[in-house]
């Protein structure tokens, strides 16, 4: 069984628009050597020069290619969200966020200004770039709502403590760390990488935009319970008609039931009722591995047929054979 | 490596020690007799060569060192991400509260009840107060009778009986494949705008009831913020909640999922379903046929087997029995021969009638058949020559005349006789070893009466 959600961005269009902003925004960017206008500071930009376009357009576009490539690979991710939301809520709470986000990081940056920042050395002057903020908001949907499928561990064990001391266990737990690794270690890591990377200003928006997740998710900061954002409804539904209509689409077997349905056939054959009991168990999910065979050529169809569908190679070959 | 090797010559020792690298008895006196060796040849370059070996050593050993510790710091500092840890214990929380299948789907019916009352109950106040809600009711209408997500689904009082409402997808996917029946899956996603849709207008539909009865469906409901919804999903490749999945048996071994109706519920028609169960629901007979037939080749099989078993059981018994039968028969004719020998010699042995009065008894024996013996008996024999005679007599060989050739007693034969002698008045068996003389009732004359023992 597959753990991750489907490949690719079929049926995901606000993912899509997201994942093509992130990229494209900042190559043109590049090109027509603009990149400086998304570049947000509070001591030229917004102080002297009154700039305060760069307040809505810093989101857009990163202004590292660390950043971008970080960014693109988090929205893939989020794909997941987009499916658990649907495209037109998940629309919603993409500019919800944008808009929450950039007036909180502006009023407390206004706010911490007014107040500490008189001293030139303690003055908040950095903003995070690209959708940073947007995305640590998105960080608490998507944790609050997806759970966790599995999880491993990791064990560092120090070199000096090579072969002798496996003897006494003391030495040896001092010297070994433990990661406990679950299925979301790649997003986690994304994100802590992301937050890094931009140093303390990417540290402060982000604690600050995964606050407004919070409140966002919470009802404090309103606007994702009633409201839509309107006239787009047509084009986000643009995705795959509903498949109800196309309903034949036989997509999923799965390897445990396969195994168990071929040990009854066998017990039945034989006629050795022992070992067949042991059928109804209830297996925990999670220890399960079943995986999703892709099937159903046209052959397939046919009902009774008994034997299996030969590809098309291993019948030249079998013709030639004989 | 092979660098370093040149640079420092071709002596063994000449790499540097790691700081943390694995601990080797490097031994210290190949050090010191290399390097006596060197010193013997030729000093100056020696010398030189030290030099250079201690200025690379501090030169590679220092970033090294600076290395380990900067790694060694990386993988301590790990350990003050601590706190992040608690903030994924943060939303972990929330996760773990559930891990029972039941309990989870439980837990999600009962949610979905409510949820369905509310939204019905909004409905119908809307239809009351400006009765304009065309939509709605030509929904209703459309969709026939509607029944509540309670009436159908509540644990305590559904009309589902327990056996069709599965508790987890895998006991789902077993039941199927076991029993040969249709099942369909429900995930249900709460975050969505009209999440209730579904379960509104196709779930509580009578024509969907009426399809689960029909078909004698299986049913499992889930939820995708919940593990197992989400690994079900992940696994059907879902692209769009919330979905209606129909999954059945296809050929012998594999299940499948024969169609699916996912995101807006615009496009569903109830027709579809029933297209879908129909045309399907012929193969699956047709594997449970299949099945049904196994199953009845194996039982007959078993008949047989049972049934042969019986007859060959049969066969023995009645072999063992005749073999018995031979054995007894066989050992009842050795018995019988031995015991004619043992008459025979018997009657060499008797001893003549004594032809004088004196020193004789005279008995009169009454056989059992009510013939009547007369014969005198010699007084110093014990009664067990009356007994041999009466035995004889039994046996009629008194009167035949085949003892010509002399006969031997047969070894290890105890002969027993099967009647005892008894003198009437007064009653009293004869003991086999008294002598005639003794017993009273028969010396010097008596009567004895002859009666057989039963065994």
């Amino acid at each position: 069984m597959s753990m991750e959600p489907p490949v690719g961005l079929t049926a995901m269009p606000v993912t899509k628009l997201a994942m093509i902003t992130t990229l494209v925004v900042p190559l043109v960017a590049s090109i027509a050597s603009y990149k400086h206008i998304f570049l947000l500071q509070y001591d030229p930009f917004l102080q002297t020069y009154h700039q305060y376009y760069r307040l809505l357009i810093f989101q857009f576009c990163a202004i590292n290619e660390s950043d971008t490539v970080i960014l693109a690979l988090i929205w893939y991710l989020f794909r997941h969200l987009e499916r658990l939301l649907g495209s037109h809520k998940y629309l919603t709470l993409i500019v919800l966020s944008w808009a929450y986000t950039t007036l909180g990081i502006w009023g407390l940056n206004l706010i911490w200004n007014a107040f500490i920042g008189q001293y030139k050395w303690l003055q908040w002057n950095n903003f995070s770039t690209g959708s940073l903020p947007i995305v640590l908001s998105l960080v608490h949907f998507y944790k609050e709502y997806t759970p966790q499928i599995y999880e491993w561990n990791i064990r560092l064990l120090g070199p000096r403590g090579g072969a002798s001391s496996h003897n006494d266990n003391k030495r040896e737990d001092k010297s070994a760390v433990e990661w406990k690794i679950n299925d979301q270690f790649l997003l986690n890591g994304l994100i802590l990488l992301l937050i890094l990377n931009q140093g303390f200003a990417g540290i402060l928006c982000g604690f600050i935009s995964w606050m407004c997740g919070i409140f966002i998710d919470k009802g404090l900061l309103p606007g994702l319970d009633h409201w839509r954002i309107p006239f787009v409804s047509y084009f986000i539904s643009q995705g795959p008609p509903t498949r109800a209509n196309v309903a034949i689409a036989a997509n999923a077997a799965t390897n445990t039931a396969a195994a168990r349905a071929t040990v009854e056939a066998a017990t039945a054959a034989t006629g050795n009722g022992n070992t067949g009991n042991s059928g109804p168990t209830s297996l925990p999910l999670r220890g399960s591995s079943t995986t999703p065979t892709n099937t159903s050529n046209a052959g397939d169809d046919e009902p009774g047929a008994d034997e299996p569908a030969r590809p098309l190679g291993v019948q030249f070959l079998d013709t030639f054979r004989r | 490596m092979d660098i370093f090797r040149h640079t420092f010559g071709n002596n063994d020792d000449s790499f540097i020690r790691i700081p943390g690298a694995f601990r080797e008895e490097p031994p210290a006196d190949l050090n010191g007799r290399t390097e006596d060796q060197n010193s013997n040849t030729n000093e100056p370059t020696q010398s030189r060569d030290g030099r250079l070996k201690s200025i690379l050593h501090f030169l590679f050993q220092a970033p090294l060192i600076v290395l380990y510790y900067l790694l060694n710091f990386i993988v301590r500092s790990s350990r003050l991400l601590k706190p992040l840890l608690r903030l994924h214990g943060f939303y972990q929380r929330k996760h773990n509260r559930l891990l029972d299948h039941s309990s989870q789907l439980h837990r999600l019916l009962e949610n979905l009840e409510n949820e369905a009352q509310a939204v019905t109950c909004s409905e119908g106040n809307g239809n009351n107060d400006d009765g304009s809600n065309t939509d709605s009711t030509s929904n209703n209408e459309s969709s026939g009778v509607q029944f509540s997500f309670g009436s159908l689904y509540n644990p305590e009082n559904r009309t589902f009986s327990k056996s069709i409402m599965q508790n987890s997808y895998t006991e789902l996917l077993d039941a199927c494949s076991e029993q040969v029946k249709f099942g369909v899956i429900y995930l249900h996603d709460p975050l969505l705008d009209n999440h209730m849709d579904y379960v509104n207008k196709i779930l509580c539909s009578e024509a969907f009831v009426n399809m689960i009865r029909k078909y004698q469906v299986l049913l499992w409901y889930g939820d995708v913020t919940t593990s197992e919804g989400l690994q079900v999903s992940n696994a059907l490749k879902i692209r769009q909640y919330p979905l209606l999945g129909i999954i059945s048996l296809k050929a012998e071994k594999k299940i499948e999922l024969i169609a699916r109706v996912e995101g807006s519920i615009s496009n569903y028609k109830a027709q579809d379903l029933e297209a879908i169960f129909s045309k399907n629901y012929s193969r699956l007979i047709q594997l449970r046929q299949q099945r049904q037939n196994i199953e009845m080749q194996r039982l007959i099989r078993q008949q047989q087997d049972s049934r042969y078993q019986d007859s060959l059981r049969r066969d023995q018994q009645r072999e063992s029995e005749r073999l018995e039968q031979t054995q007894r028969e066989q050992m009842e004719r050795e018995h019988q021969r031995i015991e004619n020998q043992w008459l025979l010699w018997r009657k060499s042995q008797l001893k003549p009638e004594p032809s004088s009065d004196k020193d004789a008894s005279k008995v009169a024996i009454r056989l059992e058949n009510g013939q009547r013996l007369v014969r005198k008996f010699d007084t110093s024999l014990p009664t067990e020559e009356i007994y041999a005679f009466v035995e004889l007599q039994l046996h009629d060989m008194l009167n035949s005349e085949n003892d010509t050739l002399p006969v031997y007693q047969p070894a290890n034969y105890q002969h027993q006789y099967s009647f005892k002698l008894i003198t009437p008045v007064p009653r009293r068996e004869l003991d086999l070893s008294t002598k005639i003389s003794d017993v009273s009732g028969i010396y010097p004359s008596g009567n004895i009466v002859m009666e057989r023992l039963d065994e």
